[in-house]
C-alpha cells in the first residue's frame, strides 16, 4: 500500500487524494449489480455513488470536496438528451428517404455541430455547479450563445488549417470555460499559450512512436502540468496562480506500473490503477500558503440542469481536462 | 467531540464542540464563546457524504445553501450510523463498503462481479437476442439478407449455370423452407459455403470439386438451409446489437472494470453462441437429410473434406484455442454426427436419389 500522507511542501498547500482501490472496486460492483437488477434505470445513481466517492476523496486545506448532484437530475438530463437524439435519428432516418434526403442528412450534422458545444458546455456547468468545498459552490457564468459562436469559429480554423489549429483552439476553448467558473466569490481563469501545447503536442506526435510508446507519461506529464500552471484563481484584489512540478520520472513510474497492474491482472487491477493516477495528479496540484482560504463566499443559486452532462454522456464527448 | 462548522454562506471554518441528543445534535462553539449555539432535529439531518479517514459530513434542511458539519475521528462514523438508520439501504451500503475491510471487501466485490459476468454470458445476453429475434419481422430480415448478399456478390464470381443446376439439385432433394431460398454457385477455389439470414446461400466450387457423392452436397445444403431456417445469422446481429446496448448502458463513466469485463465476456460469449449455432445446424441438416431419406455419412463426408483440409493447415493450434472458435472442431463435430447417425441408424432407410445424383455430376 501506498503511503496515505501526501507530503506538503512548507510554504504550498496541496490537494491530496486519498481514494482506495478496495472501496471503489466495492462501489462499482455494487454499482454493476444494481443497474443489471433494475435493467440499466440505476445507472443515473451510479454515476452519482462514483462522481460522490471520487470527490470525497479529494482533499484541500483538511476539506473534501463534495459532489452534489443526485441521481434523479441525472436521469432526468438522461432522458431529455436520450429522447432528443433518438427523435433526431428517427426523423432523419425518414426524411433522409425523401426526395430532399441529402439536405435533411445535411441538417442532421449540422444539429449534431451544436450539439457537441452544447454537450461540452452543458456537462461542464452541471459538474461544476455540482461541486462544492466547505459548502461554497463552484459555479459556471458562461454564455451558450457566446460559447456556441467561439467553438463553431475556432473549429472552422482548426478544419482550414488541416488540424495545426486545434492545440490553439483547445487553449481557447479551456480559457473560455475556466474563466467563467468560480468558486465562491473566486474566480479561474486560464493563461496558456497555444503555441506551447502545440509544442507539447508535436513533440508528443513525434517521440511517442520513436521511443515505442515510452514516451505517453512523459506527454501526460506536460500536458498536466500546461493545464495547472497556466490556471489561476482571482478575487478583487490578488490572483494567484495553481503550481504543479510533477516529474516525468514520477509518471513514468506511476504509469507503467498502472500498465502492468491493470494488463497482469486481467483488468481486475484497475480500480486500483485508477486510484494511483488520481493520486499522482492530485497531490501535484499546489496553491499558495498565504492566500486566505477561509474567505470564500457563497454567490451562487442552487443549478440542477443535467442534460448536457446527458448529451456528453451518450455522445462520449470526453472533453476533460 | 470536535467538528467543524460552515454556515453555507463563507469557507470559514468554526470549531465547534458537537453533542449527540435524543433527538438530534447539539452544537456550541469550541472556545465557549458562545458565538453559535445551535440545535440540528434529527429529522433534517443529511448524510452528505463519508470518506476514508473516518471523515463525515452532515448537512442540515432543504434550503440551499444548507450549514454543514465536518466530523472527523472514531465518533463521526457513530454520528453517521444514527443518521443513515432514516435512509436508503443502498446508502448504507455505500457506507458500509468505505469502511469495510479491505481483503473481504475485495473478495466479495470480485464474487459479485464475476456472477454477474457469468448471468450475462449465460442468461441475459441470450434471451435478448432470442427476444429480439421474435420482434423483428421476416421481412426486415430479407431485407437486411439483401443488403448483405449485395455487398458480397460484388467481389464473388458467380457462374449462373452451375447456381441454376445447384437450384435443380435443391428441389430434387426435397427439401422446403419458409424462405425464398437462392443458391449461387461461386467460381472460387475455396472449401466453403456459407448461407445469409432471408435465403440466399453461397457454395464454393473449392468444396463441390472434392466430394464424392452427392449425398455430402445434401448434407452441407442441409447444414445451411438450418442456418437459414433457424435465423441463426440473424439471431446473432441481433444479439450483438443487444449486447452493444447493454454494454453501453452498464459502462459510460460507471467504471473501467466492468467494461474490460463485459467486453471480454461479450466475445467469450459470441464464440460459444454461434459454436452452438454451428452444432444446432449440424443437427437439424441430419433430420433434413433423414426426412428426405438421404444417407446421412454424407454429413461425415463433408467434415472429413474440411478435416483433410485442416490438418494441412492448422489443426494443431485450434486445438490449443478451440474455447476461442467459432466453429467446434472439426474431428468433434465429426464424432458427434457418428453418434447421431449411429443413435437413428436402427430406423431409417435410405434411397438414393437418381436425379439428385445426375445434377450432382453435372457440377462436377
Amino acid at each position: 500500500m501506498d503511503n496515505l500522507d501526501p507530503i506538503i511542501e512548507e510554504d504550498n498547500v496541496r490537494l491530496s487524494f486519498f481514494g482506495d482501490g478496495a472501496a471503489f472496486l466495492g462501489i462499482i460492483a455494487l454499482n454493476l449489480i444494481l443497474t443489471i437488477i433494475t435493467l440499466g434505470f440505476y445507472y443515473p445513481w451510479a454515476k452519482v455513488a462514483y462522481r460522490k466517492y471520487l470527490w470525497n476523496e479529494t482533499e484541500f486545506k483538511g476539506s473534501r470536496f463534495v459532489f452534489n448532484g443526485n441521481g434523479k437530475e441525472i436521469f432526468r438530463g438522461f432522458v431529455i438528451a436520450y429522447v432528443i437524439l433518438v427523435g433526431f435519428w428517427i426523423s432523419i432516418t425518414f426524411a433522409a428517404q425523401s426526395t430532399y434526403g441529402l439536405w435533411f442528412i445535411g441538417l442532421f450534422y449540422i444539429l449534431l455541430l451544436i450539439l457537441l458545444p452544447f454537450a461540452i458546455f452543458g456537462a461542464w456547468k452541471y459538474r461544476v455547479s455540482r461541486t462544492s468545498w466547505r459548502g461554497i459552490h463552484f459555479s459556471f457564468d458562461g454564455e451558450f450563445k457566446e460559447f456556441l459562436g467561439l467553438f463553431l469559429g475556432q473549429l472552422l480554423l482548426t478544419i482550414v488549417t488541416f488540424g495545426i489549429y486545434g492545440a490553439w483552439m483547445r487553449v481557447k476553448i479551456q480559457q473560455y470555460l475556466f474563466s467563467h467558473t468560480k468558486i465562491g466569490d473566486l474566480r479561474f481563469n486560464f493563461r496558456g499559450d497555444g503555441g506551447e501545447l502545440f509544442g507539447i503536442n508535436i513533440l508528443g506526435a513525434i517521440l511517442t512512436p520513436l521511443t515505442l510508446y515510452l514516451y505517453i507519461p512523459f506527454f501526460m506529464k506536460n500536458r498536466f502540468n500546461f493545464t495547472v500552471n497556466n490556471t489561476t484563481l482571482a478575487d478583487e484584489e490578488q490572483e494567484i496562480r495553481l503550481y504543479s512540478n510533477l516529474q516525468g520520472s514520477t509518471a513514468f513510474g506511476v504509469i507503467v506500473s498502472n500498465f502492468l497492474l491493470t494488463a497482469c491482472t486481467l483488468g481486475i487491477g484497475y480500480p486500483w490503477a485508477l486510484m494511483r493516477s488520481m493520486r499522482m495528479y492530485f497531490d501535484h496540484i499546489e496553491l499558495p500558503e498565504e492566500f486566505d482560504y477561509d474567505a470564500l463566499k457563497q454567490t451562487e443559486q442552487d443549478y440542477r440542469d443535467a442534460t448536457g452532462d446527458g448529451f456528453s454522456d451518450i455522445l462520449d464527448v470526453g472533453f476533460d481536462f | 467531540m470536535q467538528a467543524k462548522y460552515f454556515d453555507g454562506q463563507s469557507s470559514k471554518v468554526h470549531q465547534v464542540s458537537i453533542k449527540e441528543t435524543d433527538d438530534g445534535i447539539h452544537i456550541s462553539s469550541a472556545d465557549l464563546s458562545g458565538a453559535i449555539d445551535m440545535h440540528w432535529e434529527k429529522s433534517k439531518i443529511n448524510s452528505e457524504s463519508f470518506a476514508t479517514g473516518n471523515k463525515v459530513l452532515l448537512t442540515y434542511g432543504d434550503e440551499f445553501p444548507p450549514q454543514r458539519l465536518e466530523i472527523t475521528g472514531g465518533q463521526a462514523d457513530q454520528f453517521m450510523r444514527t443518521v443513515l438508520q432514516n435512509e436508503s439501504k443502498i446508502k448504507n451500503f455505500q457506507f458500509m463498503i468505505t469502511r469495510m475491510n479491505p481483503v473481504r471487501l475485495v473478495l466479495i466485490s470480485l464474487a459479485i462481479i464475476a456472477v454477474v459476468v457469468v448471468a450475462y454470458v449465460a442468461v441475459i445476453s441470450p434471451y435478448v437476442g432470442e427476444q429480439a429475434v421474435k420482434i423483428l419481422p421476416r421481412s426486415f430480415e430479407e431485407e437486411y439478407g439483401e443488403r448483405a448478399y449485395e455487398t458480397i456478390s460484388t467481389f464473388t464470381d458467380i457462374d449462373e449455370e452451375k447456381s441454376e443446376l445447384l437450384m435443380d439439385f435443391y428441389k430434387a432433394v426435397g427439401y422446403s423452407s419458409d424462405y425464398n431460398i437462392r443458391i449461387d454457385y461461386a467460381d472460387e477455389n475455396v472449401k466453403n459455403a456459407f448461407a445469409i439470414p432471408g435465403g440466399q446461400m453461397v457454395f464454393y466450387k473449392g468444396l463441390i470439386d472434392e466430394m464424392e457423392s452427392w449425398e455430402a452436397l445434401a448434407a452441407v445444403m442441409g447444414h445451411e438451409l438450418a442456418h437459414v431456417n433457424q435465423r441463426h445469422s440473424f439471431k446473432a446481429v441481433a444479439r450483438s446489437l443487444s449486447n452493444f446496448m447493454i454494454i453501453s448502458v452498464l459502462t459510460g463513466d460507471v467504471g473501467g472494470v466492468s467494461s474490460v469485463l463485459l467486453e471480454n465476456a461479450h466475445s467469450f460469449s459470441e464464440m460459444a453462441y454461434s459454436r452452438g449455432h454451428e452444432k444446432e445446424a449440424d443437427m437439424v441438416g441430419l433430420q433434413y437429410m433423414s426426412e428426405q431419406h438421404i444417407d446421412p455419412n454424407g454429413m461425415i463426408e463433408l467434415f472429413e473434406i474440411l478435416l483433410s483440409e485442416h490438418e494441412n493447415e492448422h489443426e494443431q493450434a485450434s486445438k490449443m484455442i478451440e474455447f476461442m472458435s467459432t466453429h467446434p472442431l472439426t474431428q468433434k463435430r465429426i464424432d458427434y454426427i457418428k453418434e447421431a447417425i449411429a443413435e437413428a441408424d436402427s430406423q431409417s432407410n435410405y434411397q438414393d436419389n437418381v436425379e439428385a445424383k445426375r445434377i450432382f455430376e453435372l457440377l462436377k
